[in-house]
């Protein structure tokens, strides 16, 4: 055997002994999202091409701008105009190793509020400075202050530290949407990223602003603005980097500029930055999954993970029951299992309430029914489940290993057809809840009890299920027929099809007529009452068939 | 077979399902890098996987789709020592010694180990159709399409990397 054939026979052998992974292509394809963000509607290349030139006619544009501000056409309806300015800034970007933003901003947002902080004075301007590097051994690091927080990453921890009321937070990095890297010039940026139906992700207008200087470098600026906020940002010409941002929001029909940042390029970090560590605080909290106070429940999941490297894995699910009565908070993430989540996409759901909690949102609401008796038994298991198993079939998997079952019948029922009147809907913003919470320290009916963008839908669901929240499958359910957008890709939180910026607590009778009222004030929409053949899922013990 | 850079242009296009054919493709090199630096059979399978979703994720920013392969490698060597990082010293200095004693179990025995090292410190030309021909098993003709070049500068880097190799493995002996 030659050496070469000798060579060869070593690389093939190497082959083998890196054996493929059956599951790769689909766990890859499973965890990469259908629509990506970079994604429009043009081949990446073309579209590169396409911006330059609709760069060069920006740039034409704005030379002839010279007085006024011109509210510029070119970009309705038009991807590549945004795209163009987001593809450039991102690239600009690619070069960067240092990146420094000082300013003022007079909205300080805590992470954690405890009984006793004051509101902060919004007529103050608190100092910005942020700094976003790769160090010298190539990794991320980032300090972020805001008037009395400040935010320190790296590689693999960020602490938020609040001097006003001396606690600390931990959790692991995480990385900002596509980016890990100048997350504060990102988010900016995005502002020129196309989202759905909009123009971009937060503007519905883009004014193009005429030419300035800033410190030595010459400035082209846009103005985005919705109906509520309003921003600048300001490039330079050459660099494509962002110079300059000032953000304003809507008060009393002025707009009202709540922050201003310079940005500057590849500094040297200043020593007190780099080596910065987070102080010793009077609190110290954690995220849930690194969380001490959950180490137990931690090493239990490092003990199943264990269990699983050197079994099969189940071929459905696996119940299994927990020794320990460790309670998880509510929103306890869900149990990764270390070199098998990933892989194998099993995880680990904690399943630590009643029967009736856990089956509540895992059918149409109002649509369960669960016996009172059943409704009680307490589980305190560890569902492993895969990402690939929906709701029903692990409420199916838990049911059957209790000995019971979950079955369909048909049933009449009071429905609700939800009709829409076309009118104008206000901004979702402007939309509240019909009972003030105010300083309540119990939730009462017609109470916020969710704020967040809600869609049509989700507020038409949230009816029935607090109206049904003894799980009796008796009470009013609503079948939207308003034709109001309510399916999202983004999230159930997408401010693009959202209505309203809360949503009620309706439980109980006496509510009804005020919801009623609400949903017609608020968006004109009406209901007329039916009776109609439904669905009804009705849990048994098994034995009844 | 379409190149590389037909299936970058095809997955920017929204052909997501391009994208599988380069997974598939480069599954075996993008293990090959992490196995190399983590030395652990089961972190290199995570960190490929992290590997290729982070690649699809900034695919649109990839100036030259012909050069996917090299950028990918360099992707997935990021991914493995940042994973390596991660791990507390102890296990990192664990992996390098089960890693030179064991075979089984996943892990490469200490030849193959020597080989692969020498095979990621190729040139970036000569380590791509190195680990296309031999690690991912495509015929010359194949590698030479994959990666756009003419068979007889696909024939000249692999003899190029035949020799190259056999100095790397060489001197590691000594």
């Amino acid at each position: 055997m030659t050496s070469k054939e000798n060579l060869e026979e070593k690389l093939h052998q190497l082959s083998q002994a890196i054996s493929s992974d059956d599951n790769l292509v689909e766990n890859v394809m499973n965890r990469i999202p259908s629509v990506p963000a970079w994604n429009e509607t043009k081949a990446g290349h073309i579209k590169r091409i396409i911006m330059k030139h609709s760069l060069i006619k920006l740039t034409t544009a704005a030379a002839i701008a010279i007085v006024v501000c011109i509210t510029i056409s070119y970009f309705s309806g038009n991807v590549d105009g945004t795209s163009a300015v987001y593809a450039a800034a991102i690239k600009a970007l690619q070069n960067v190793n240092t990146v420094h933003v000082t300013g003022w901003t007079t909205r300080i947002h805590p992470r954690h509020i405890i009984v006793g902080d004051k509101p902060f004075d919004t007529t103050k301007r608190y100092p910005i400075e942020i700094w976003e590097w790769f160090s010298e051994d190539g990794l991320y690091r980032m300090f972020e202050r805001e008037g009395p927080i400040t935010v320190w990453q790296d590689e693999d921890w960020r602490y938020v530290y609040q001097a006003f009321n001396d606690i600390l937070h931990i959790d692991k990095s995480r990385p900002y949407r596509l980016s890990t890297h100048f997350q504060f010039l990102v988010r900016e940026i995005e502002s020129f990223q196309k989202h759905g139906d909009k123009m971009t992700i937060r503007a519905d207008r883009i004014t193009f602003l005429v030419d300035r200087v800033i410190g030595s470098r010459k400035a082209q600026g846009f103005q985005l603005d919705n109906d509520i906020r309003r921003e600048e940002i300001w490039f330079d010409n050459e660099t494509q980097l962002i110079l300059e941002i000032n953000a304003y929001v809507l008060d009393d029909g002025q707009w009202k500029q709540w922050r201003h940042g310079v940005c500057t390029y590849d500094q040297e970090v200043p020593a007190n930055i780099r080596e910065y560590a987070p102080p010793d605080a009077k609190r110290v909290e954690y995220s849930s999954d690194i969380d001490p106070k959950y180490e137990e429940y931690h090493s239990r999941l490092r003990e199943i993970a264990a269990y699983y490297k050197e079994h099969p894995l189940p071929e459905t699910m696996e119940l299994l029951p927990r020794e320990n009565g460790e309670k998880l908070d509510d929103w306890y993430s869900p149990g990764r299992l270390s070199g098998i989540t990933d892989t194998t996409g099993y995880w680990v759901l904690p399943v630590q309430s009643s029967l009736g909690d856990f089956l509540r949102s895992k059918m149409p609401y109002g649509s369960l029914r669960v016996p009172k008796d059943l409704k009680k038994i307490e589980l305190n298991h560890d569902l492993i489940t895969n990402y690939e198993h929906t709701s029903r079939q692990r409420a199916d998997f838990v049911l059957d290993a209790l000995g019971l079952e979950l079955v369909e019948v048909n049933e009449q029922r009071k429905v609700w057809i939800a009709h829409y009147d076309g009118r104008p809907l206000k901004p979702w913003q402007q939309v509240k809840a019909p009972v003030a919470r105010g300083d309540a320290r119990h939730m009462k009916p017609g109470m916020d009890f969710n704020s967040n963008p809600h869609s049509m839908r989700h507020l038409l669901e949230s009816f029935a299920y607090y109206q049904d929240y003894d799980l009796t499958a008796k009470q009013t359910i609503i079948i939207d027929e308003t034709g109001l957008p309510s399916e999202s890709v983004e999230s159930p939180f997408d401010e693009s099809i959202a209505v309203s910026s809360a949503s009620p607590y309706w439980h109980g009778d006496k509510i009804i007529e005020t919801a009623r009222q609400w949903f017609k004030e608020q968006f004109g929409v009406t209901f007329i009452e039916e009776t109609r053949l439904m669905t009804v899922y009705v849990v048994r013990k098994r034995e009844q068939m | 077979m379409r190149t590389d850079a037909e299936l970058v242009n095809a997955v920017v296009d929204g052909e997501k399902q391009a994208f599988a054919v380069l997974v598939k493709r480069y599954e075996r090199p993008v293990r090959a890098v992490a196995l190399d630096v983590l030395g652990d059979y089961h972190s290199a399978a995570d960190v490929s996987q992290e590997a290729f979703v982070k690649a699809y994720e900034q695919l649109a920013g990839l100036r030259k789709p012909k050069a996917f392969g090299a950028w990918l490698m360099k992707i997935a060597r990021r991914c493995a020592l940042d994973s390596l990082r991660r791990r507390p010293k102890e296990t990192r200095l664990e992996t390098k010694i089960v890693t030179a004693i064991e075979g089984p179990n996943g892990q490469l025995d200490e030849d193959k180990q020597r080989l692969l090292a020498a095979v990621v410190k190729l040139p970036k030309s000569e380590k791509q159709v190195v680990i296309l021909r031999y690690l991912d098993d495509n015929s010359v003709k194949e590698v030479a399409k994959i990666v756009d070049r003419s068979v007889g500068t696909v024939t000249k880097q692999l003899s190029r990397a035949h020799k190259r190799l056999q100095i790397i493995l060489e001197r590691s002996e000594k």
